[in-house]
């Protein structure tokens, strides 16, 4: 058993930062009761103007000057340790959730990420990027490798630790304020002139019982490996969600890719950890009193890469303009679908050439929009305004229809266009000279749209070839409806 | 040493031509040539045939010409071939039913309607990507944004993509330069297609040609003319005269 303990030290102050990255003002989160709200973290730039935690914000308004008050959100916090816990599914499935942070159960998976030091650097990296600050610690249980991230956030000299026997020599000169204990018992531990854990274990079993009650004596048992120390298990949701709030207004869509890329960084890790893929992914905007406008990213293949829905983001939201300024912004991935990562082979072949086709697809439709693509389908239909429909652009095999036995021009116009005649013969930029004929139709009676036409093919004298008819009734006009390109 | 030296760099100046140069050029050339399935445009044309992986201009006043008949043997072997065409901002409606009885697979055509900048970054994926073989791109719904580095962007998209990208455009930007290493001029003459040779890439026999894109048979025929008039008249009666009242 391995255990990576993954300390978020001020989460509130953690999340604020996370959404908004300019640390030049003081920015401080509130709590407490709202007569009297107490400073529960603040930012460098408050610290160095003298606020320290558990302050009155009105004393650390008087001290800062201009100051940036932010409401704890305990929800918002639950929230994204739980998204957090989600994204380290990838690495193993044994994910304990903590009061501020995770536990990650590596033991197992640890030969899959190619040892632990490659396994610490990955976590390091990746979770810079997420936006997170952390404190890392390596123990063979629990509660030892709390101590030690929360002893690395000090600043305590301290080193990972990989077996049960040197777990004793490493907690040793830790001090004992980690262990989170009640300010009257450590205050006893003190005026015996105990300050550290080591001093602590080497005192004698029974009497240590007898002073200090049992619970303490099972705690350090715990950290030392000497009783067990089950943790609930993570099990993650089948749905992702994530949300973001800004302190302040967005105006333009390119800002929001920053903090997107962050939120799609977390799908990607819940993606992983379940070996599943998104086809369809909800963008929320969030507006002024409560309002929220939505934004769904669709892809043919269900897509996990963070960098690929990335893209096809920013190609959606430059074709958007935004209502009104962005508070907020937040994504939902309600059904995941399974994903099998197919294997890069070295010559190109059908799949392969398959998943490139929508994949291009994909980013068009996401630039363009999906009415602007489509291939054709002919129908068995002898009106030729009829005789085609579009269908999408995703689809693989269209049936062919029976062939006609008539010259058929490669354009179509729209609606047929008028053309004036003089003394009988049709007139387009010039008198038109009939080169093959008649072709008659006569369809559509039961429909309404009945059509009884005469097809002529027909060339001008600037050399163009086109495509009129005239109905078969009497002084019936010229149209021309389509062109021999 | 240093003499050796010297003697590099003045071969690797761009101005030095070197033998060598030719024959892989020749060598690259007839691996990506396509038939244009007319043999006396293959005859003419400097290559053998449609350069691939290139830009290719088809200046053209009117459409009806038979400027896109010429393209359609060329379309036929790219779906054969297995790979796509794409139709970019068509100026009609494409006639489902004509194209496949022409034959073309309406499955692998992809028709794509868009204007100005939208217009060439999807011709640009397109090409990119190497999933179509054939762009055609209608240049007018581009407008202005057609210019020359647009045109060399295409040119260098199709290459890398080692596509065929015909760019349909108005006779007016002959005078233009242009980076297309073959261009040519469209027009019809006497029911036939009339192609002048404005700019290609090596040597030519005949700067003009003549191409039959239409069937033969389609002549100016009086006689259906004359059959227009009895036309005006109702071919029926009906059957009953109703009374004035």
């Amino acid at each position: 058993m391995l255990w990576i303990a993954l300390f978020l030290p001020e989460l509130p102050l953690q999340l604020a930062e996370r959404s908004a990255p300019e640390t030049t003002t003081p920015l401080v989160i509130a709590e407490g009761p709202s007569q009297r709200p107490l400073v529960c973290c603040a930012n460098a730039a408050a610290r160095e103007r003298g606020v320290a935690t558990g302050m009155a914000v009105g004393a650390a308004r008087a001290l800062a000057g201009e100051l940036n008050v932010l409401q704890r959100a305990p929800t918002a916090e639950t929230q994204a340790l739980h998204n957090l816990a989600c994204w380290a599914g990838q690495f193993t499935p044994n994910v304990a959730l903590e009061a501020a942070g995770l536990s990650l159960e590596v033991g197992a998976t640890l030969r899959l990420h190619g040892g632990l030091p490659s396994l610490l650097s990955r976590l390091r990296k990746e979770l810079s990027q997420l936006g997170y600050q952390v404190a890392v610690g390596v123990a063979p249980t629990p509660l030892a490798a709390w101590l030690l991230a929360r002893a690395r956030q000090e600043g305590l000299p301290v080193r990972m630790c990989q077996s049960l026997d040197q777990l004793p020599e490493r907690l040793a000169p830790l001090p004992l304020h980690l262990l989170n204990w009640p300010d009257e018992v450590l205050q006893t531990f003190y005026t015996l002139g105990i300050h550290r854990i080591g001093q602590c274990l080497s005192l004698p079993r029974d009497g240590f019982l007898r002073r200090f009650g049992s619970e303490r004596q099972r705690e350090l048992d715990r950290a030392l490996g000497v009783l067990p120390d089950p943790r609930e298990w993570f099990t993650a949701p089948e749905s992702f969600r994530s949300h973001l709030e800004f302190g302040f207004e967005l105006t333009n869509t390119d800002m929001l890719l920053f903090p997107l890329k962050r939120l799609l960084r977390e799908l990607e890790g819940f993606l992983r950890s379940r070996g599943a893929g998104v086809q369809n992914l909800q963008l929320q905007l969030d507006h002024m009193s409560r309002q929220k406008s939505f934004l769904s990213i669709g892809t043919a293949m269900p897509e996990r890469s963070a960098e690929r829905l990335l893209a096809l983001a920013r190609e959606h939201l430059g074709r958007t303009t935004l209502s009104a300024p962005v508070l907020g912004l937040g994504i939902n991935a309600e059904r995941v679908v399974s994903y099998d990562e197919n294997n890069q082979s070295f010559l190109p072949d059908a799949r392969s050439r398959a998943i490139g086709w929508t994949q291009l697809i994909d980013k068009l439709v996401a630039r363009l929009g999906s009415d602007k693509l489509y291939k054709l389908r002919a129908v068995d239909d002898h009106r030729p305004e009829r005789a085609w429909q579009r269908c999408a652009a995703t689809v693989d095999h269209i049936p062919p229809t029976p062939t006609l036995n008539a010259p058929l021009p490669l354009w179509l116009l729209p609606t047929p266009r008028a053309l004036s005649s003089r003394a009988g013969a049709p007139l387009c930029r010039g008198p038109l000279a009939l080169l093959a004929g008649p072709q008659r139709i006569e369809s559509g009676w039961w429909d309404g749209q009945g059509a009884c036409r005469d097809y002529y093919v027909a060339r001008n004298p600037h050399g163009e070839t086109l495509w009129i008819y005239r109905e078969h009734r009497r002084e019936a006009p010229w149209y021309l409806h389509g062109i021999f390109a | 040493m240093a003499d050796a030296q010297a003697l590099q760099e003045v071969l690797r100046n761009p101005a030095v031509w070197r033998a060598r140069e030719l024959a892989q050029e020749q060598e690259q050339r007839t691996d990506r040539t396509l038939g244009t399935g007319f043999s006396s445009l293959d005859l003419a044309l400097p290559d053998g045939g449609w350069p691939v992986g290139a830009l290719i201009e088809l200046l053209a006043d009117t459409s009806g010409v038979g400027e896109l008949s010429l393209l359609l043997p060329t379309l036929r072997q790219v779906c054969a071939q297995g790979r796509a065409a794409a139709l970019l901002a068509p100026p009609w409606l494409p006639y489902a039913r004509a194209w496949e009885s022409l034959g073309l697979p309406l499955d692998k055509l992809l028709m794509v309607e868009s204007s100005s900048s939208d217009l060439l970054w999807s011709a640009e994926q397109i090409l990119r990507s190497g999933e179509c073989g054939a762009v055609v791109l209608w240049g007018q719904a581009a407008g202005r944004a057609l210019d020359h580095r647009a045109l060399q962007r295409l040119h260098l998209a199709a290459s890398t993509g080692n596509a065929l990208c015909f760019v349909y455009r108005a006779t007016a930007v002959a005078e233009q330069p242009s980076p297309a290493p073959l261009r040519l001029k469209l027009r019809a003459q006497e029911g036939r297609l009339h192609l002048d040779f404005l700019k290609f890439r090596g040597a030519l026999r005949n700067k003009s040609l003549l191409l039959d894109t239409y069937p033969a048979h389609w002549q100016p025929q009086p006689r259906l003319a004359s059959q227009l008039e009895t036309l005006s008249t109702p071919t029926y009666r009906p059957l009953r005269r109703s009374r004035s009242v």
